[in-house]
C-alpha cells in the first residue's frame, strides 16, 4: 500500500528537499527457532516465550509484524540437523538457534543467513565466532560461561563441603567443546591454590561416570564438578544418585540438577539470555550484520541450594551460601 | 504503514499527534509539538537514568557501613554477598579500608579472594570516592565486548572505607532499547562528553575505537557537536530541543537533559554529571508528518 505524503516544512529545518517519500509496502519479517528441548518441556517454552516477549517488547509482534517458525530438536542432534535444513529452506530473515549443537547444525546450512544463539558455551572454541568482538560471519550471539567460571564452581564446592581435599571435573570429550580443554587450565590452577588435588574425569557412559564417582567416594574427601555438557545433562538422574550413594558433594551448571537432588548449582539465568537475544534479532532486522554485533556474555546467574541433600551428605550449607542462593530446596 | 504507527508510538503522546496533524495546523505549532515531544522524551529519560543510577549507588551504600576497625571479614562478605544477590549488573565488588589496600573481592565469575593488600591508595576509584563519596568511572569493555563502569562509594566516615563496583552497563539497557521513531536514537555522555551508552555502542576496542571499519561514523568524541556544547554550558539548567548536526553528520532533532540527584534530598555524595540526548533524523520528522 504504497502512499506519498505531502512535505512539511520544520520552523528550524534549513533547505529541505520537496522529496514526497513514497512508503515502503510492509512486509511480514520471518524469524526462524531452533529449540534443543522437546515441545513440552516447560523450560524450553518458557525461554522462547522470554524471547517472544523480547521481541515484543522492541516492537515486534509475533503473526503481525514477524512470523515465527519454531522446531524443538529433543535433545536429539540428528533431528536438530533435520530441522536446521528445514529452517534454512524457509529463507528467513534470521534464525535463533539455542544451543551448541542446533547452531553447529545451521551452519552446516548455511553461510548467509544470520543466526543468533541464546546459550553456547564455547563459541569461539566451537568454531561459530572468530572473536568475541568481531565475530566475522553470519553467527552471533549470547554465550553460556566462561572459562573463569572453572573456580567459581571449585570455590562453591569447597566451601559447601570443607572437607574436599581431591576434586574431579567430569564431561565427556564427544559432546564438551575443545574436548574438556576449556575449563582444564583453571580448574588445575584454582585446585592447587586451594590445596584440593585436580582429577579430569572424562566418560563416555553411566558405567564410567559410576567408577570415577565411586573411587571418588571410596578414599574419602572426593569432591565432583559436573561439567557443562549435554551429555551430562542427559545422564544427570545416574550421576545424582551415585553421588548421594557414594556420599559425594557435587556442583552442577544447571539447576535442573539440584531439583532433581543434586546438592548445589549455580548458572547463567538461560531466560535472561534469550530475552536479551531479541535485542541482537531487532538489530538484524533493522539492518546489522552479525559480524560486527560481539558475542555478549551472561550477566545474570543462579544459584540454587538441595538441603535435604546437604543434610544427607552430613553438611550443614553454610550462611554464605543462603545469602546467594536465589532458591533453597528444603 | 508501520513507519508511521512506529512513529507516532515513538513520540509518547500517541493519541494527540494524528488529531493535530489531521487538524493541518500552522507548520510552526506542528514543529514545536515534535520538539515539545523530543524534550519530554529527553526529560523523562534522565529521570529514569537518575532513579537507576541513584538506587544503585545507595545499594552499594549499604557495603560502606561498617568501621574497619570493628566487624569481621566474615559479616562485610555477607553484605557483599547480599549486594550481589540485589543487584544483578554488579559483576564484581572490592573492599578497600582507608588507608586504600583492597581487603576483599567478590566476583560472580571467578572464585573469592581476602586479603590480597593491592594498594589503591593513589587510583581515582579511591582518591575520587574518598573526594565526592562517589566515583563515576568511564567506560571500559570486559574481553572487548561487555561494556563496564566502575563506581565507587565510599562510606559516610573515613574508617568504613570504599567499596569498588563492576556495573555491567545492561543497567541502561533501557536507553538501547528506547524507540524514537524509525531511526532516531538516545544516548548518555558524561561530563567530559564521553559515550556512556549508545546504540551503536557495539564492537569497540579497549582504546575505544571502533574494531570493524564498516562501522563508520561511530567515535567518543561528541565534545564537539553544538547540542553537546550547548547542554554542557547549561550544566543542570533547562535546555531546548534545537535542529542540529549528529555525529554521523545527518541533521537531526535534538534535545538534551541533565542527569542530577537534585530530586534525592537527604543524599551526600555527587550525581553523575551525565547528559541523555534523544534525536531523531530531520527526514524522518518531515515525511512522517501526513
Amino acid at each position: 500500500v504504497a502512499t506519498s505524503s505531502p512535505t512539511r516544512r520544520l520552523g528550524s529545518a534549513a533547505a529541505w528537499p520537496l522529496v514526497a517519500r513514497a512508503q515502503q509496502p510492509d512486509r511480514m519479517r520471518r524469524i526462524g527457532v531452533l529449540m534443543t528441548d522437546g515441545e513440552n518441556d516447560p523450560e524450553g517454552k518458557a525461554h522462547l516465550s522470554e524471547f517472544k516477549q523480547g521481541l515484543a517488547e522492541l516492537g515486534w509482534t509475533d503473526g503481525r509484524t514477524v512470523r515465527t517458525d519454531v522446531r524443538w530438536g529433543a535433545g536429539n542432534v540428528d533431528l536438530m540437523r533435520m530441522f536446521a535444513k528445514e529452517l534454512v529452506d524457509l529463507r528467513p530473515d534470521v534464525i535463533i538457534s539455542e544451543s551448541t549443537p542446533g547452531t553447529a547444525a545451521l551452519e552446516r546450512e548455511t553461510r548467509t543467513i544470520p543466526i543468533v544463539f541464546a546459550a553456547v558455551a564455547d563459541p569461539i572454541g566451537s568454531g561459530f565466532v572468530a572473536s568475541l568482538p568481531r565475530p566475522g560471519g553470519n553467527i552471533t550471539g549470547f554465550a553460556f560461561i566462561e572459562a573463569s567460571m572453572a573456580s567459581k564452581y571449585l570455590q562453591l564446592l569447597t566451601e559447601i563441603a570443607p572437607g574436599v581435599k581431591r576434586a574431579a571435573i567430569m564431561f565427556n570429550p564427544d559432546t564438551i567443546s575443545g574436548r574438556g580443554s576449556y575449563y582444564q587450565p583453571v580448574f588445575e590452577a584454582t585446585a592447587r591454590s586451594l590445596n584440593v588435588a585436580p582429577i579430569l574425569a572424562p566418560v563416555h557412559s553411566d558405567a564410567e561416570i559410576e567408577t570415577v564417582i565411586t573411587s571418588l567416594g571410596g578414599e574419602g574427601g572426593g569432591g565432583l564438578v559436573v561439567s557443562t555438557d549435554s551429555f551430562m545433562f542427559v545422564h544427570r538422574a545416574r550421576t545424582i544418585l551415585l553421588a548421594a550413594r557414594n556420599n559425594v558433594p557435587a556442583v552442577y551448571w544447571n539447576d535442573v540438577f539440584t531439583r532433581d537432588g543434586g546438592l548445589l548449582s549455580y548458572a547463567p539465568d538461560v531466560r535472561d539470555n534469550f530475552r536479551r537475544s531479541a535485542s541482537y534479532v531487532d538489530r538484524i532486522l533493522r539492518g546489522a550484520k552479525p559480524a560486527d554485533l560481539p558475542v555478549q556474555l551472561p550477566v545474570k546467574f543462579k544459584m540454587l541450594v538441595n538441603v535435604r541433600t546437604a543434610k544427607a551428605l552430613g553438611l550443614t550449607v553454610p550462611q554464605s551460601i543462603l545469602l546467594s542462593a536465589d532458591e533453597v530446596i528444603e | 504503514m508501520i513507519r508511521r504507527r512506529q512513529f507516532i508510538a515513538g513520540l509518547g503522546s500517541a493519541a494527540a499527534w494524528p488529531v493535530v496533524a489531521r487538524a493541518q495546523q500552522p507548520d510552526g505549532r506542528v514543529a514545536a509539538l515534535l520538539l515539545g515531544n523530543l524534550q519530554l522524551r529527553a526529560d523523562s529519560t534522565a529521570e529514569r537514568i537518575g532513579l537507576i543510577i541513584h538506587g544503585v549507588i545507595s545499594q552499594i551504600g549499604w557495603t560502606v557501613q561498617l568501621s574497619w576497625s570493628e566487624g569481621t571479614m566474615e559479616q562485610r562478605r555477607f553484605d557483599v554477598l547480599r549486594l550481589l544477590r540485589q543487584v544483578v549488573p554488579v559483576t564484581e565488588l572490592a573492599q578497600l579500608d582507608p588507608t586504600g589496600k583492597e581487603r576483599l573481592r567478590v566476583s560472580r565469575l571467578v572464585m573469592d579472594l581476602g586479603e590480597r593488600q593491592t594498594d589503591f591508595s593513589h587510583d581515582p576509584k579511591f582518591t575520587e570516592a574518598v573526594r565526592w563519596k562517589v566515583y563515576y568511572g568511564p567506560v571500559y569493555f570486559r574481553r572487548q565486548s561487555e561494556a563496564y563502569m566502575t563506581l565507587s562509594v565510599a562510606g559516610t566516615r573515613p574508617e568504613y572505607g570504599v567499596s569498588v563496583a563492576e556495573v555491567n552497563l545492561s543497567l541502561f539497557d533501557m536507553v538501547r532499547q528506547i524507540r524514537i521513531g524509525e531511526h532516531g536514537v538516545a544516548y548518555i555522555l558524561d561530563a567530559q562528553g564521553r559515550v556512556i551508552v549508545h546504540p551503536e555502542m557495539w564492537g569497540l576496542d579497549t582504546a575505544g575505537r571502533p574494531i570493524a571499519d564498516d562501522l563508520k561514523g561511530f567515535q567518543r568524541d561528541f565534545s564537539g557537536l553544538a547540542q553537546v556544547r550547548a547542554a554542557r554550558a547549561a550544566g543542570s539548567g533547562p535546555t531546548q530541543a534545537r535542529a542540529a548536526r549528529d555525529i554521523n553528520g545527518r541533521d537531526v532533532l535534538s534535545a538534551s537533559a541533565s542527569v542530577d540527584f537534585r530530586a534525592f534530598t537527604g543524599f551526600l555524595g555527587s550525581g553523575p554529571g551525565w547528559y541523555v540526548f534523544v534525536e531523531l533524523p530531520l527526514a524522518e520528522a518531515d515525511t512522517a508528518v501526513p
